[in-house]
C-alpha cells in the first residue's frame, strides 16, 4: 500500500518535474538577447566596420582590429597580429625591378614601383576567408588580389594563398586615373561570389568566378537601388532594394533567379512612419526576414507569395546606419552600428511586459547610450529609442498622444517654447537630481527649462558661437589701438567705415571675410551677423521692443555708411575662385564657444553689444529632453532621463553649470609625454653613434625640433580643459542668451533682403520687423 | 417587409452614421475643447478662451479685416459675375470660348497663380512701371495697407469664372417669349430687367451672393502666400489668427475663434436668408 502511495507520489513528482523542464527549457535553451560591444563600455573604442559568421564564432573588423565572440563565452576577443596584414612590405627586387611574395602556396610577382594594400573587409568564399587587396603600380592603374587569410587555433592570423583577379575591379576614371571596385556585402552562390559595387546607381552586382578569377558585371533590370543581398536556395538570390525617388525610402525585396536571369518582387517591407528598415537579413531555415526599424527588431515571414505580417520581437538601441551588413549566429540576429554591436535572440517570443519608447529626435548620444544601464537596471521594460521630428512631436501634443514617453528636442525648434508655455511637458520636479543639476545652470539656460518654479525640461547639451575679429590684424597692421577695437555694432560699421575708407589698401593681404565673398554676399553676411544680435537683444528684454525701431534705424544708418567698394571684393563670383581660409581675415563669420575651444591667437571671439554701453549677447541653443505628459510611465522615463543626464561628461556639464570648474587633464598627457622622451633619447644615441657629419647635423636639427615639440606639448598639451579656458569661457557664458525661434526665419528674411536691395528704406524695414514682432506679442501664447 | 418609413429611414442609415461620426460628434466635442484649458490636465476653465479671444485686439482686428474684405469682395463680385453674364449671353459667335475662358482662373491652382501676382504687383513690377510712366509715386504693393488691392483683384479673378456661370444658366433658363410679350405691350429695358430677369434669377442671384460670401470669408491662402503669417494690420484675416495660434499649439483659442466665427456667419446667413424668402414672397 505504502509502496503505491509512494511510487504515485514519484509519478506526480516526476510528471511535475517533466512539465516544469518543458516550460523552462525553451528560455533555458535560448540564448537571449547580447551587447556585444558598445563604445565607451568595458574599455571598447572602435567602429566595426564588416562582420560575419565563422563557424560559431562571430568575426569582425575594423579598420585595423580583428575580433572574435561567441555567444558561449560571451566575451569579446581582440585578435593580435591583425594589423600587420594590412599592408605588404615590399621583397627584394632582381635586375628588373621585379619581386615575388608568397602566400601559402601561391606565388605572386609584383614590381618595386607597386605597394600592395588591404581594401575591403573579409569575405567568406566556399570555407575560407579572403581579403580583397589593391595593388597600386607607379601610374595609379591598379589590379585586385583576394588574399586568403587562415585564422590558427590561437586566432593568430595569417595568409594562406592568393587568387589574382587582374585589372578585373578596375575602374578607368578617363582622366588617367584609376580606381577599384569594392566587394560589398559578399554572398556566395552555386559556386559564385556575389558582391556590391554600388556603381550604375546601385543596380550592378558583381559576379566571381573565384576558381578562374573572373568578375562579371551584372546590370539589373530596376530603377530601385541594391543595397543587400543574400542566397534564397535554389539558385535564387534575395536581394534588398531601396527605392529613394519618394519622400521618404521604401525598402522592396527582390528575388533574382540566376539561370533565368529574371527579376521579381516580393513584397515591402513594412514600416512605421519616418523610420525605414535597416539591418535586413534573410533567415533561410526558418524563412523569416529581420530588421530593425523604430527602434526595434521585426521578424517578418518570406514565402513564395510574398511577405506575411511583421512581429515585433525586440527593442533595438543602435541606429544602423553601417557599412556593415547584419549577420545570424544561430538564433542570434546581429546588428551593429558606429555605436557597437548587439544580438538579439530571433527565437524570444515573449516580450518584456513593458515598454519606454524614446523619440530621439535631437540625436542625443546621453539618451541613446542609458539604454544600457537602464534596462540594466529594469530588464521589465522594453525601451525602443527612434527618431522624431519635431512636427511629430507637435502632432503627438495636438492628438494627446501617450505614444512617446519622452522625447528630446531643439530648443531653438520651432515649437519648444510653444510646447513650454502651453504645458505640453511633464513636470520633472519630483527628480531631486535634475531638479538640481537645472538649479544650478547658468540662469539664461536654467529659466528657459523651468515655469513657475517648476521644472519642464533638461538641457542635455549646449552650443553657441559668436564672429571672431582678427585683433592682431586690426592692431598690428591696420594701426587701430586697442581701445578702438569696437564694443558694439555701432562701432564695428565705425570701424568697417574707417577701413573701407582707405586703411585696407595699405595692407594688401588683408581681407574683410574669406577671399572667395563678393562684394554683396559680405555685405549681407556682416548684416546679418548684426541682425542675429539685434533679434536676440529684442527677445532678452521685454523693454527693447519699445525702441526696437529706432535702434534698428541707427544700426541701418551707420551700416549705410561704409563704402562696400572699399574693401576691393569682386563683384561677381570668379569661376576658379579661391575659398580656403585666410589668416589675414578681419571677420570670421562665427567660431564655436566651448569651454575647451581653442582659438587661433588672431582670432579672438567678440561679442557686440546692440547699443553703446550695452551687454553683448551670445546666442546659445540647447538640446533638451522632456517627459511627455500624456505618458502612462512617467515615473520610467524621468528615471530614464536621470540616467541620461548622469552619463553627460564633465565638459559638458562644465558649459551649463559654473560651479563646475576642475580642469580635465589630457589622459594621454603621460603617455605622450613618455614618447617625446623616448624619441629624445633613441636620437641622442643615434647622435653618439653617427658617423659622418651630414647625418649628425640632419640629427641634431630633428632632435632640437623634438624638444620644441616636447615644449610646446608641456605648455599646452596637459589639458583637455584647461583653468585658463574655464576662466575664459566663464567670461564668454555671461553672455549667453538661449535663441528661441525668432521671425529671422520667416518674413524677415524677405524683408532684410528687400532693405539691402534699396526697394525698403531703414525706417521702413524697421517698421516691418516691428510690427511683426508687435503682431506676435499682441496674439500672445 | 419593411414599411416605407422603415425603408427610408435604412437607406438614409448610412450617410446619418457618416454625418454622426464625422461632423456632429466632432463638432460637439469642439465645443467641450474650446472650454478647456489646453494644457495636458484639460481642465474646464468655462468661457474664459471666448473671454480671452474677444479681449484680444488680433483677433477682432482678423475679424473686422474678414468682414471688411468680404463685403468689399463679395458685392463686387455678385456684380462683375452679373454684368459678364449678361454680356456673356449676349456674345454670339466664340460664346462657347469665352464662356469655358472665364471659368479658367477658377481651375488653375493659387499658387501657380500667385507667381504671376507676385510678379505683376513686385516694386518694380509692370503696375508700378505703369504708374511712374503716368508720373505717379511707385507703390509697395505687396507689403504696406496697399495689399488689399491685389488681394480683392486676385479673389475676384479667381472666383469670378464659377459666378458667372451660375448666373449664365439662370439667364439662359428665362423663356424668350417672357421679353417678346413684354416687348409687344411697351416694356423697355429697365421695366424687362426688374420685371422679368431681376425675380426670375432670385434664387441664382442669391446663391451667388451666399458663395461670393463664403469665398471671401476664406481670403486668407493669398493673404499667406504674398505676406506670410504676419501680413500688414489691413489684410491680417481671422483665419492669420488662427493658423498663428494654431504653430503656438494654442488649439483651444483656434476652436473657440471658430465657433465665434461660425456663429457670426450663421447669424449673416440667417439674415440673407430671411431677406431672400421675404424678396421672393413680394415677388411672388
Amino acid at each position: 500500500m505504502n509502496q503505491g502511495k509512494n511510487r504515485s507520489w514519484l509519478c506526480r513528482a516526476a510528471a511535475l518535474a517533466a512539465t516544469l523542464m518543458l516550460l523552462i527549457m525553451p528560455q533555458a535553451l535560448a540564448v537571449g538577447n547580447k551587447t556585444i560591444a558598445v563604445q565607451g563600455q568595458n574599455g571598447f573604442d572602435d567602429y566595426i566596420s564588416s562582420m560575419l559568421v565563422w563557424g560559431d564564432r562571430l568575426l569582425m573588423t575594423s579598420w585595423d582590429k580583428l575580433y572574435f565572440w561567441s555567444p558561449e563565452t560571451d566575451e569579446l576577443v581582440t585578435v593580435e597580429g591583425y594589423d600587420e596584414l594590412q599592408s605588404i612590405p615590399n621583397g627584394v627586387p632582381d635586375e628588373n625591378g621585379v619581386y615575388t611574395l608568397t602566400f601559402g602556396e601561391d606565388e605572386l610577382e609584383f614590381d618595386q614601383s607597386e605597394s600592395l594594400s588591404r581594401y575591403s573587409t573579409m569575405i567568406p568564399i566556399d570555407g575560407k576567408l579572403y581579403s580583397l587587396y589593391g595593388v597600386y603600380g607607379e601610374e595609379g592603374n591598379t589590379r585586385a588580389l583576394l588574399l586568403e587569410i587562415d585564422i590558427a587555433d590561437d586566432g593568430t592570423p595569417s595568409f594562406a594563398g592568393a587568387i589574382d583577379l587582374g585589372d578585373a575591379l578596375t575602374v578607368d576614371y578617363g582622366d588617367g586615373s584609376y580606381g577599384m571596385m569594392d566587394l560589398q556585402n559578399p554572398c556566395y552562390a552555386d559556386g559564385l561570389l556575389y558582391a556590391l559595387s554600388y556603381g550604375d546607381n546601385g543596380r550592378e552586382v558583381l559576379v566571381l568566378d573565384v576558381q578562374a578569377g573572373t568578375v562579371d558585371t551584372l546590370t539589373l533590370e530596376t530603377d530601385l537601388e541594391i543595397n543587400g543581398l543574400a542566397a534564397y536556395g535554389e539558385g535564387r538570390l534575395l536581394m534588398i532594394a531601396v527605392d529613394y525617388s519618394g519622400d521618404y525610402p521604401v525598402t522592396s525585396l527582390l528575388v533574382y533567379d540566376i539561370a533565368g536571369e529574371t527579376l521579381s518582387e516580393l513584397g515591402v517591407v513594412p514600416t512605421k512612419g519616418y523610420s525605414y528598415p535597416g539591418g535586413v537579413v534573410f533567415d533561410e531555415a526558418r524563412s523569416l526576414l529581420y530588421y530593425s526599424a523604430s527602434g526595434s527588431v521585426w521578424r517578418c515571414p518570406v514565402t513564395e507569395a510574398g511577405l506575411g505580417e511583421p512581429e515585433e520581437f525586440g527593442d533595438m538601441p543602435l541606429e544602423v546606419y553601417t557599412d556593415a551588413a547584419a549577420v545570424l549566429l544561430g538564433d542570434l540576429y546581429i546588428v551593429s552600428s558606429y555605436e557597437g554591436v548587439v544580438g538579439r535572440d530571433v527565437t524570444l517570443d515573449k516580450l518584456p511586459e513593458q515598454r519606454l519608447r524614446i523619440g530621439n529626435g535631437s540625436g542625443n548620444e546621453q539618451i541613446r547610450t542609458a539604454y544600457y544601464a537602464f534596462t540594466d537596471a529594469h530588464p521589465e521594460y522594453l525601451v525602443s529609442i527612434s527618431s522624431v521630428d519635431s512636427g511629430a512631436v507637435l502632432q503627438d501634443m495636438m492628438n494627446r498622444s501617450e505614444e512617446i514617453d519622452l522625447y528630446t528636442f531643439s530648443s531653438d525648434d520651432l515649437g519648444f517654447q510653444a510646447l513650454m508655455e502651453r504645458g505640453f511637458m511633464a513636470e520633472l520636479g519630483g527628480s531631486q537630481t535634475l531638479r538640481e543639476s537645472v538649479e544650478a545652470m547658468y540662469p539664461a539656460l536654467r529659466d528657459n527649462m523651468m515655469k513657475d518654479g517648476e521644472l519642464y525640461a533638461v538641457p542635455m547639451g549646449i552650443w553657441s558661437s559668436c564672429m571672431t575679429l582678427n585683433t592682431q590684424l586690426l592692431t598690428q597692421k591696420l594701426g587701430f589701438t586697442q581701445e578702438e577695437l569696437p564694443q558694439n555694432w555701432l562701432e564695428m560699421f565705425a570701424l568697417l567705415a574707417d577701413l573701407a575708407d582707405g586703411r585696407m589698401q595699405d595692407v594688401p593681404e588683408a581681407s574683410l571675410l574669406d577671399p572667395g565673398y563678393i562684394r554683396d554676399d559680405a555685405r549681407q553676411q556682416v548684416f546679418g551677423l548684426m541682425l542675429n544680435d539685434y533679434f536676440l537683444w529684442l527677445e532678452a528684454d521685454e523693454a527693447n521692443l519699445a525702441r526696437g525701431s529706432e535702434v534698428l534705424i541707427g544700426l541701418c544708418e551707420a551700416f549705410e555708411q561704409i563704402d562696400w567698394d572699399g574693401f576691393g571684393m569682386p563683384e561677381e563670383y570668379d569661376s576658379d575662385g579661391s575659398w580656403e581660409y585666410n589668416p589675414e581675415n578681419i571677420i570670421m563669420s562665427t567660431t564655436s564657444i566651448d569651454v575647451g575651444s581653442w582659438y587661433e591667437e588672431s582670432q579672438t571671439p567678440t561679442p557686440l553689444a546692440i547699443e553703446e554701453g550695452g551687454k553683448p549677447l551670445i546666442a546659445m541653443s540647447a538640446t533638451v529632453a522632456f517627459v511627455n505628459p500624456f505618458s502612462k510611465q512617467r515615473e520610467a522615463a524621468i528615471e530614464y532621463l536621470e540616467t541620461a543626464y548622469g552619463l553627460l561628461n564633465q565638459r559638458t556639464l562644465m558649459q551649463m553649470d559654473p560651479s563646475i570648474n576642475e580642469p580635465i587633464e589630457n589622459e594621454y598627457y603621460e603617455e605622450s609625454l613618455s614618447y617625446y622622451d623616448q624619441s629624445i633619447a633613441e636620437m641622442e644615441t643615434a647622435l653618439e653613434t653617427a658617423e659622418d657629419e651630414e647625418t649628425r647635423e640632419q640629427l641634431m636639427q630633428n632632435l632640437e625640433d623634438m624638444k620644441g615639440y616636447r615644449e610646446d606639448f608641456l605648455e599646452n598639451g596637459r589639458w583637455d580643459v584647461s583653468p585658463e579656458a574655464i576662466e575664459r569661457y566663464r567670461a564668454q557664458a555671461a553672455m549667453l542668451t538661449l535663441q528661441k525661434e525668432s521671425i529671422w526665419g520667416s518674413d524677415a528674411y524677405t524683408q532684410v533682403q528687400q532693405y539691402l536691395d534699396g526697394a525698403l528704406s531703414a525706417q521702413q524695414l524697421a517698421s516691418e520687423l516691428e510690427k511683426t514682432l508687435q503682431m506676435r506679442r499682441l496674439e500672445g501664447n | 417587409m419593411f414599411s416605407k418609413k422603415k425603408s427610408v429611414l435604412l437607406f438614409l442609415l448610412p450617410g446619418l452614421v457618416m454625418l454622426l461620426v464625422f461632423d456632429f460628434i466632432p463638432f460637439v466635442d469642439g465645443i467641450r475643447y474650446s472650454l478647456t484649458d489646453g494644457s495636458y490636465k484639460n481642465a474646464f476653465v468655462g468661457l474664459a478662451n471666448y473671454r480671452t479671444l474677444l479681449e484680444n485686439s488680433m483677433f477682432r482686428l482678423g475679424l473686422k479685416n474678414t468682414m471688411e474684405l468680404s463685403l468689399i469682395g463679395a458685392p463686387l463680385l455678385w456684380l462683375l459675375s452679373f454684368l459678364l453674364a449678361a454680356a456673356l449671353g449676349a456674345i454670339k459667335p466664340f460664346g462657347g470660348f469665352f464662356r469655358s475662358g472665364v471659368l479658367l482662373p477658377y481651375l488653375a491652382p493659387s499658387s501657380a497663380i500667385l507667381l504671376i501676382w507676385l510678379v505683376v504687383f513686385d516694386y518694380g513690377g509692370p503696375v508700378n512701371r505703369v504708374l511712374s510712366a503716368l508720373g505717379m509715386q511707385r507703390v509697395l504693393w505687396l507689403e504696406s495697407g496697399a495689399l488689399r488691392v491685389p488681394i480683392v483683384l486676385m479673389f475676384l479673378w479667381k472666383n469670378l469664372g464659377f459666378c458667372v456661370i451660375i448666373f449664365l444658366a439662370a439667364l439662359q433658363s428665362i423663356p424668350q417669349p417672357l421679353y417678346e410679350y413684354a416687348q409687344l405691350e411697351g416694356a423697355g429695358f429697365l421695366r424687362r430687367a426688374f420685371g422679368i430677369t431681376l425675380p426670375l434669377i432670385t434664387p441664382s442671384a442669391f446663391l451667388v451672393f451666399v458663395l461670393a460670401w463664403i469665398n471671401a470669408f476664406k481670403i486668407f491662402k493669398e493673404v499667406y502666400f504674398i505676406a506670410g503669417a504676419y501680413p500688414d494690420y489691413s489684410v491680417y484675416t481671422l483665419q492669420n489668427y488662427m493658423n498663428n495660434m494654431f504653430g503656438k499649439l494654442n488649439y483651444q483659442l483656434v476652436t473657440a475663434a471658430a465657433y465665434t466665427f461660425a456663429v457670426l456667419v450663421l447669424a449673416i446667413f440667417g439674415a440673407l436668408f430671411l431677406l431672400q424668402r421675404r424678396a421672393a414672397r413680394s415677388v411672388a
